[in-house]
């Protein structure tokens, strides 16, 4: 803590000095006159003076004296009365601030602290540079601004430009050659291939394949990925439970709790299964049996795969390329049919459906199959 | 008379105003001096774009009043306003160049 000797001849204004100067964390040593002062400097050692002038006490003489024997000591004289006159005449005698009443705990700590870190005036020829101006930051921080909001606008219309790329495209080929049933998990496109016996994960912004796991020694005609699980339907009519892992460990095994079915969805609550030999729909139970609830004849030509929008079964009608919306209450019945003209020239066969949430996909092989890659269509369809 | 502690130099000067201004004179030390301008650091307030006049002593040669306007003030961290002073009085600043170059060259 710094020490400042305080000269003043009047004890009250001694005393209330030495409590501001207290306040502005100095350690006062009050002096009643320039004997005490002198003393002050000798014993204590101040770090500076606080000196007062007035009628009671002339400030002159102190500086001088204190000069004389302490001429490294600065000196800071508070003035009874505001005289600028008298303060500069002061500080040419060698003070080094000059306080003006009234005194208050800010001004007085302020010069103190100011006297203390005091260098002196720096002469020059040359023109002095100013104060730090803000203006040079002002400028940088607007560029800054300025580059980040033209960066973060650059962002946005890349993201808009592929949004836009990927909302134009409706096709995209496959890297196999027999995909047989699709369905969606989280943003993920998951489409089975039969001949590969695998399960391809596609990252649907750009259908790149993320992951395969495959299906060792089963032959995989349909599957369906619920919440927890992956149901899967062989060609024999055995539907598996599977985690949705990547190995896609088995759970459970259902032997032909489906004969002859060709597509299976589970809707949350139920397994929904389709037999396009004989044209049959059927509702499964998820229970140790997949109990058969109801079957039902299929109202269209030929179904090869099945899909459940949130609030409807659907299905897809290779035979008439076309996608039905079935009654859940009477799946024999039909509340919509869409066209599918994507594969109106015959050179593709639709074989699996799936909804991501707001749209249908179709996956299909070619004619004859193997012939070329296999194609997945996303399909815009408009409310009747 | 020069004001002096140990090495430093200390120019105090007096501050005054235009008389329409309706300003008590004030004080103030200069930080740096030039010929064209200074740098006042005062407990009073200045604006900036204030004019202001600067009485003040440089060696043996006494200056009077010398014409200034406050292009930029700031506040250090003591509360001191750092006014940095241009002089716009011709006249004064080939006297002031002058008298700093001899400051300098003793």
């Amino acid at each position: 803590m710094p020490t400042v000797g305080v000269v003043a001849g009047d004890a009250d204004i001694r005393g209330d000095l030495v409590l501001l100067a207290g306040e502005s964390g100095f350690l006062a040593h009050p002096a009643a006159g320039i004997s005490e002062a002198l003393e002050v400097l000798r014993e204590r050692r101040p770090s500076l003076m606080l000196v007062t002038d007035g009628p009671d006490q002339d400030a002159e003489l102190l500086v001088r004296e204190i000069a004389a024997v302490s001429p490294l000591v600065p000196v800071v004289v508070a003035l009874k009365r505001r005289d600028a006159h008298r303060a500069v005449t002061l500080m040419r005698l060698g003070a080094c601030e000059v306080v003006a009443p009234p005194w208050t705990k800010e001004d007085l700590g302020a010069a103190l602290s100011k006297t203390l870190r005091s260098r002196g005036t720096a002469f020059s020829v040359v023109p002095l540079r100013g104060p730090a101006s803000s203006a040079p930051i002002f400028f940088l921080a607007v560029s800054l601004f300025f580059g980040l909001a033209l960066g973060y606008a650059a962002l946005q219309r890349s993201a808009k430009l592929r949004v836009e790329a990927y909302e134009e495209k409706k096709t995209w080929d496959l890297p196999y050659k027999h995909p047989s049933a699709a369905s969606f998990n989280g943003p993920d496109l998951w489409v089975l291939d039969w001949y590969t016996q695998s399960v391809y994960v596609h990252a649907v912004p750009d259908m790149g394949v993320r992951q395969v796991s495959h299906f060792p020694g089963e032959l995989p005609v349909s599957f369906s990925v619920g919440p927890d699980a992956v149901w899967a339907l062989d060609s024999v009519g055995t539907i598996t439970r599977r985690m949705k892992d990547d190995k896609l460990r088995r759970l459970s095994e259902y032997p032909k709790a489906a004969p002859g079915a060709v597509a299976l969805v589970f809707d949350g609550l139920y397994l929904w299964t389709a037999d396009a030999k004989i044209g049959l729909l059927r509702k499964h139970l998820s229970d140790d049996k997949l109990t058969v609830l109801g079957t039902w004849p299929y109202p269209g030509g030929k179904p090869v795969a099945l899909a459940f929008d949130g609030t409807a079964l659907w299905s897809l009608d290779a035979k008439n390329r076309e996608l039905l919306r079935h009654n859940l209450e009477r799946p024999e019945e039909v509340t919509r049919r869409v066209a599918l003209p994507e594969y109106r020239d015959g050179l593709l066969r639709p074989v699996a459906l799936t909804w991501d949430g707001g749209r249908f996909w179709t996956a299909a092989e070619s004619v004859p199959a193997g012939k070329a890659p296999g194609r997945v269509f996303r399909h815009s369809m408009a409310e009747p | 008379m020069r004001s002096s502690r140990g090495s430093h130099r200390l120019v105090p000067a007096m501050v005054s105003f235009a008389e329409t201004a309706s300003r008590q004179d004030c004080w103030g030390m200069l930080d740096a001096l030039a010929p064209g301008g200074a740098m006042l650091s005062t407990r009073f307030k200045v604006e900036r774009g204030e004019r202001l006049f600067l009485t003040m002593r440089l060696g043996e040669e006494e200056f009077s009043r010398i014409a200034a306007l406050a292009a930029a003030v700031r506040t250090d961290r003591d509360g001191y306003r750092l006014a940095e002073l241009r002089f716009t009085d011709e006249v004064q600043k080939r006297r002031l160049a002058k008298v700093l170059l001899d400051l300098l060259a003793t």
